[in-house]
């Protein structure tokens, strides 16, 4: 039975990934707003990690997997033993990675948000195209002290 | 192990010196102690690349494993001719633009400002060393959050800022994509060493490292998907059609001093990963050979005409100078694509050589409308202003002869190779719409030199102009060096190509024990 259900869960799992990577790109490209394309950017982004998690998980049969960590560092074979039984702990490495880089490029959005609504007092994109078409000559670039 | 320690220092170092310029705010106010900083700091890179330059020239790839581990299991960096070329010219670009700025910038936070400048120039020269293909993601990025910080630095102005932000939406979707390319890559081949990844790709299931094992699942399948999301993130940084649209409105609201290392120095990277991509890793005799990667070539070389068509057309309607040659970079990136998918060597020389035509052309641009900013303004006519300073107005006049391809220039020696690429490959059309192309920017680079020629020339702003003269003197005399010794460089570009397209070696030299 469960040989019909794991990869029939797997799937499920992975399909939804997808769609919620569509769902997310939709929300980045045709929402006007800025703060709801940063958190679109948000989803799209977690989506991309738990589908980094998901390539690196491992199915073993009859139990659930263990946790990559190495405790039997005696037996030259303990490593070897445990990496049959564990998930691939490197894509959880580059998930971190990936996390504290979107945390950095999220924070820089918000805050270029914040100064773009106190400039403008609006964050739509299509209102900022609008005002943006009607004044022209700001051309002050480097000259100011 | 024989390693090179100054192809792993580099970017370390330019990390740190980024890093640690805003602790000297801390007890530090002056201006012009930031300037020297940023110079010195850009200075040295520009000593440690040409460095590594001379070494990969002399005795082949070099490399530097990062805390000893043996490759795949580190993160290895392995500098071939190509990534040593390119490392060169961006550190030289980069200082020069460092040098300018000091020149340039006359508003308040320049700290910050130097800071995301050698930021920029850690990401590029990051991903020009690397062998690691999550390692040029990281870089990537590292590159792509400064480009995003230096957009936005006149925070005052409301345009900077939201071109800031559209840049980085954009731009951390297609970063995105490429962290999803380098999942699938991972999961068929178990690897993130980009010699290993060659080595397996060549061999298709043959050859199993005793650290990664060989492939899991369908391969091909997973490599055409992952190349097919890495094509997102190159036309971005490209700017090629359909993803050219965030240059024309980024680069006019930059800094110029950064404008110029946009279209010099951010568009190289595009390039170099396409030609790693496309022909060390996945080679014609990789297990993506054949018709698919026929198709990836063939499709691109389209997206690369589009470009350089679209380029062309709209440079003639601008009045803007900034934007101007924003437009002259879609068009001229247009034409490097075109010769990188022709699937010669001939064509990728063709397409290297018109990418450093195209670099220090628009950089030359750059610093020359900067001076005109400085005095008038940043319209076409403006640039009447240069012809109080002849040298400046000269480098101008080189810069714009040379984009549109005139003969003592490099960027006729390009379009030559490049025309004669398209033939030998057979694509008359191609061939044929170079000329076309060149004939509608004519337009466009006529209506810039008339600007420059009969604009008036009443200057409103007065200004020291010894700095951008030396600068632009420099850098004409490289375009014309370039032009003129074609044969010596399009020889060393043979050499850079033949190495690129070598992937046996380049995949010998990454995996350990050799």
């Amino acid at each position: 039975m469960s040989e019909l259900i794991i990869p029939y869960l797997l799937t499920v799992v992975f399909v939804s990934f997808v769609i919620n990577l569509v769902i997310a790109l939709y929300g980045i490209f045709a929402r006007p707003t800025l703060v709801k394309k940063i958190i679109a950017l948000t989803i799209f982004s977690d989506s991309l990690n738990s589908l980094a998690i998901f390539v690196g998980y491992r199915v073993v049969s009859g139990r659930v997997p263990a946790p990559p960590v190495v405790v039997n560092y005696t037996s030259p074979q303990g490593p070897a033993q445990l990496a049959k039984v564990t998930v691939d702990p490197l894509p959880q490495a580059l998930v971190l990675t990936a996390i504290v880089i979107g945390l950095a490029v999220t924070l820089f959005m918000v805050k270029v948000t914040m100064q773009v609504h106190r400039i403008y007092g609006t964050t739509s994109v299509r209102k900022l195209e609008r005002i943006e078409h009607g004044n022209k000559g700001e051309e002050d670039e480097g000259v100011v002290e | 192990m024989d390693v090179n320690v100054f192809v792993g220092i580099l970017p370390l170092y330019l990390i740190a010196a980024a890093f640690a310029l805003p602790v000297f705010t801390l007890f530090i106010k002056d201006r012009r102690f930031f300037e020297g900083y940023g110079i010195v700091a850009a200075g040295i890179a520009l000593v440690i690349s040409a460095k590594v330059f001379m070494d990969v020239t002399r005795e082949g790839i070099q490399k530097y494993y990062f805390g000893g581990f043996p490759p795949p299991l580190g993160i290895a960096y392995e500098v071939d001719k190509m990534g040593a070329l390119l490392g060169l010219v961006a550190s030289l670009i980069v200082f020069i633009t460092t040098v300018y700025s000091a020149w340039f910038m006359r508003v308040k936070g320049v700290e910050w400002y130097y800071a995301l400048l050698l930021g920029i120039e850690a990401g590029s020269v990051g991903v020009l060393y690397t062998g690691d293909f999550f390692n040029i993601f990281v870089m990537l990025e590292v590159l792509s959050i400064s480009a995003y910080g230096l957009v936005s630095f006149y925070r005052w102005r409301g345009k900077s800022l939201s071109a800031s932000i559209e840049y980085a939406i954009v731009g951390s979707v297609a970063t995105g994509l490429y962290f999803l390319a380098v999942v699938f890559l991972y999961g068929a081949f178990g690897t993130l060493n980009l010699a290993d990844l060659t080595a397996k790709a060549m061999s298709d299931g043959g050859y199993v490292n005793q650290w990664s094992g060989g492939l899991f699942g369908n391969a091909v399948v997973a490599s055409a998907v992952a190349l097919a999301l890495t094509m997102w993130t190159i036309t971005f940084k490209s700017a090629i059609f359909p993803n050219y649209f965030w240059l024309p409105d980024v680069v006019p609201e930059a800094p110029t001093p950064v404008s110029a290392i946009f279209v010099a120095v951010a568009e190289v990277l595009g390039v170099y990963l396409f030609v790693r991509f496309m022909y060390t890793v996945f080679s014609p005799q990789s297990l993506l050979s054949g018709e698919l990667r026929t198709y990836f070539l063939v499709f691109l070389h389209i997206l690369g005409i589009v470009s350089a068509f679209i380029g062309a057309l709209v440079l003639n309607i601008q009045r803007d100078a900034k934007k101007f040659i924003a437009y002259s970079t879609v068009n001229q990136m247009g034409f490097v694509f075109m010769g990188l998918t022709l699937g010669t060597k001939e064509g990728v020389v063709a397409g290297l050589y018109h990418l450093l035509s195209n670099s220090f052309g628009e950089a030359l641009l750059f610093y020359c409308v900067g001076v005109a900013i400085w005095l008038k303004g940043r319209s076409l006519t403006d640039a009447g202003v240069l012809r109080r300073n002849p040298v400046i107005a000269a480098g101008l006049v080189v810069g714009l002869l040379n984009l549109f391809g005139l003969p003592p220039f490099m960027g006729f020696f390009s379009k030559y190779m490049l025309f004669k690429a398209c033939l030998d490959r057979g694509y008359i059309v191609s061939a044929v719409l170079i000329l076309v192309i060149t004939g509608i920017s004519l337009i466009g680079y006529a209506r810039f030199l008339r600007g420059l020629l009969s604009g008036p020339s009443e200057a409103v702003r007065s200004r020291n102009l010894i700095v951008p003269l030396i600068i632009v003197a420099f850098i004409t005399a490289v375009i014309v060096l370039l032009g003129v010794g074609f044969e010596y460089v399009i020889h060393y570009l043979n050499g850079v190509v033949k190495m690129a397209f070598d992937s046996g070696t380049y995949a010998m030299n990454g995996v350990y024990p050799p």
